[in-house]
């Protein structure tokens, strides 16, 4: 007999020979399925308005991702629910009563300017949908006014942004607010980022599923809770409570779904502690002295843009002298 | 071994397989095919032309006299040519026409009585029988198995736990008792503590991958005591396999391998013949080889997938895995998209997801400053690996890659 000479095909590859099945369409659509208590909610309070939102901007992601893979000569990842949980979450932070142009134009800065100009999914170094909205926010900020724009729907609660009655009036502005009905979504703000406690849910979900780290969301809460405390104790009559800044604006959404981004959040467990922790910290200053009634956005573009430097502080490599 | 669970909190954990599996002696095969790595001692060529006849336990040696490996059969050699294992070394392969019965070369002789021996008389005839032991550092005896599924230094340690206890004294009388250990998992604890006794500190280890890989084994045991780099692992089967020589002379010629069959159950454990083709040890089992299918040799984690169906079993190789067309996982080339999932599980903390990109890109110095060189492949990063990338591959890579880049600047 010969060495070699019964030719078989057979498939070679480098070891491991097992996956846990995992893959990052799945990981996507995870995020889909936690937000998705959070779109029944919006359609349930904005009625067919929320619907259209949604739609536009999932529409617009997914075909602004299709496009500019196509015109760059990219792979599609058109199936992986990357760009579709992108426009989601857009959707998710924008009030119901914008414009379709508004809606698509947010998508589109999204996904180009925000991830494929980078080179499309992992290189983004700063979320997609936090450039989308910041863009938004700084061009047509009109749009994105929340004290205003729920103004024409009949709701069973104040049609004013919570946030802006603090910066206006400051704290006894909001003490008629009863905190166990922001929990439940009786605030004005972005479509599903308003129900706290679905987004909360979801979160938790994302967790015992094991697609995000519990560091950053419970640092950056933290970090709101910490830091709000500080201006809440010096004076109690200016600033809210920390339970308050906690259930209003973006903060839940943005500690599981926004600041979890993966490409631009840390992966060693003290960065992402700091990196928590600092995005928080930096939503209460940025609403206690800022223009903006919510800071949650533009605390993590900031926090984004320090991952790489945070990301050095690496655990110790057991048996490894210094 | 499984997705996490829909509402599981904790990560799934790698268990070792630890069931009995009692260890079936395989029957010589009409061919055998030795494999032999001259590159390593590099003397040049081997003194063995096509049509020598070869006895069992044989020297086989190269032109200057140097002992280059050893005849696991008695036969005729029928073809002398190189080729590639499945890690893309190049080896010579010796192919033999085996007698049927064993004709075991005139000059071994075994031992008596192992215990009446000085310690050099000890450690010159192990390396006659090509046993490399070092007797000045601590010795680590492994009855954990290096790969998942696999369970050879289990069982070993289960039908052999005479030679073992043997092995241990002698080990004794080697190195000292304050210098060996035995590592066990805790279900085996009671069979280690008969067999040790006394001679060896036996430590109950936590079943779970990666553990029994050797660097981390001997981190887990010896972090807080002393330097690492001062101990030596060694598996039950090899202490079994040393002491079978010392008793009859005999080189190791007999390797214990762990059948895993198409759905990815450790079926039994094999005692076969070094250099029998593992076509016939699948054939004598029933499972056929498909095209498209994959052969690993070794365990799923760690093992290397062959291109042929007819190489031979080595001292190397603990298991041999045919895994079906429809389990096999595929790579992708999608980026990382920086998860942190290898990060969280890699056992000695280093930061998967740069040191992939980095040898992605080519930037192998980074690398360098990763710590690359602690790992140890274990393959925990790839299995997890949200994108689906050859994680082990590119550390491989970048790691051949910077040993090249040491060797070019030692010789300037």
């Amino acid at each position: 007999m010969t060495l070699g000479t019964k030719v078989q095909k057979l498939i070679v590859s480098p070891s491991p020979h097992i996956h846990c099945g995992s893959s990052i369409t799945k990981t996507m659509y995870t995020f889909i399925v936690a937000l998705i208590p959070a779109v029944i909610f919006a359609i349930n309070s904005y009625g067919l308005h929320a619907a259209r939102v949604i739609s536009l901007a999932i529409a617009g992601a997914m075909i602004a991702e299709f496009v500019i893979q196509k015109i760059m000569k990219r792979d599609s990842s058109f199936y992986d629910g990357s760009a579709l949980l992108t426009g989601l979450l857009l959707a998710l932070i924008i009030p119901p009563s914008v414009p379709w142009w508004f809606v698509l134009m947010g998508s589109f800065i999204s996904i180009i300017i925000g991830k494929q100009i980078f080179g499309g999914i992992g290189y983004a170094p700063l979320n997609p949908v936090l450039v989308g909205w910041a863009i938004l926010r700084i061009s047509w900020g009109d749009y994105l006014n929340f004290d205003i724009a729920i103004i024409n729907y009949d709701l069973a609660f104040s049609y004013e942004y919570p946030l802006s009655i603090l910066k206006k009036v400051g704290a006894s502005g909001i003490s008629g607010l009863d905190i166990m009905d922001l929990i439940f979504g009786k605030q004005s703000g972005g479509l599903g980022a308003s129900a706290i406690i679905w987004i909360f849910l979801g979160g938790v979900f994302l967790l015992l599923r094991g697609v995000i780290s519990s560091m950053i969301p419970v640092a950056f809460i933290l970090g709101v809770a910490i830091t709000s405390a500080l201006f809440w104790g010096a004076d109690s009559v200016k600033y809210a409570s920390p339970l308050f800044h906690i259930v209003t604006g973006n903060v839940m959404i943005g500690a599981f779904f926004l600041a979890t981004h993966y490409s631009s959040s840390p992966v060693n467990k003290i960065p992402q502690l700091l990196f928590g922790f600092g995005a928080g910290a930096l939503t209460i200053i940025f609403r206690v002295w800022g223009v903006y009634p919510d800071g949650v956005v533009f605390a993590l573009m900031i926090m984004s843009l320090l991952n790489p430097i945070l990301d050095k502080i690496t655990p110790k490599i057991p048996g490894l002298a210094k | 071994m499984e997705l996490r669970k829909l509402f599981g909190f904790l990560p799934p954990k790698f268990k070792y397989f630890l069931e009995d599996l009692s260890i079936e002696k395989f029957p010589l095969a009409k061919n055998s095919i030795l494999l032999i790595n001259k590159d390593d001692k590099g003397f040049g060529e081997l003194k063995l032309n096509v049509g020598d006849s070869l006895k069992s336990g044989q020297k086989i040696i190269f032109e200057n006299d140097e002992i280059c490996s050893f005849s696991s059969v008695t036969g005729v050699v029928e073809e002398i040519k190189e080729i590639k294992w499945a890690d893309g070394k190049l080896f010579t392969a010796i192919s033999i026409a085996t007698a049927k019965d064993d004709d075991w070369d005139s000059s071994l002789s075994g031992e008596e009585d192992l215990f009446s021996k000085s310690s050099g008389e000890l450690l010159s005839r192990l390396n006659e029988c090509g046993f490399e032991f070092d007797n000045t550092k601590t010795v680590i005896v492994s009855a954990l198995d290096v790969d998942l599924l696999v369970s050879v230094n289990q069982q070993i340690i289960r039908e052999k736990s005479d030679n073992i206890q043997i092995g241990l004294k002698l080990l004794k009388q080697l190195v000292g008792s304050e210098k060996i250990i035995l590592a066990v998992s805790p279900n085996l604890k009671d069979i280690a503590m008969k067999v040790s006794g006394g001679n060896a500190e036996v430590t109950a280890i936590d079943p779970v991958y990666p553990n029994g890989v050797p660097d981390l084994l001997a981190m887990k045991l010896l972090n807080n005591k002393g330097n690492i780099g001062d101990s030596v692992v060694i598996g039950t089967e090899y202490l079994n396999a040393m002491i079978e020589s010392l008793k009859t002379g005999r080189p190791f010629v007999d390797k214990v391998i762990t059948l895993i069959d198409k759905e990815g159950k450790p079926r039994k454990n094999i005692r076969a013949r070094v250099g029998t083709p593992i076509s016939e040890i699948l054939k004598a089992n029933n499972i056929t080889v498909n095209d498209n299918d994959k052969l690993i040799l070794g365990g799923p984690m760690q093992g290397k997938a062959s291109y042929l169906v007819d190489f031979p079993i080595t001292t190397n190789i603990d298991a041999i895995y045919v895994q079906n067309e429809l389990n096999i996982n595929e790579y992708d080339n999608t980026a990382c998209i920086n998860c942190g999932s290898c990060v969280s599980i890699c056992p000695y903390n280093l930061q998967v997801n740069l040191i992939s990109r980095y040898s992605e890109f080519s930037l192998f110095e980074n690398c360098n400053g990763l710590n690359i060189d602690c790992c140890i492949e274990c393959g925990l990063c790839a299995y997890v690996c949200r994108s689906r990338r050859p994680l082990v591959q590119f550390i491989q890579f970048a790691k051949n890659e910077i040993n090249e880049l040491r060797k070019e600047e030692s010789v300037q």
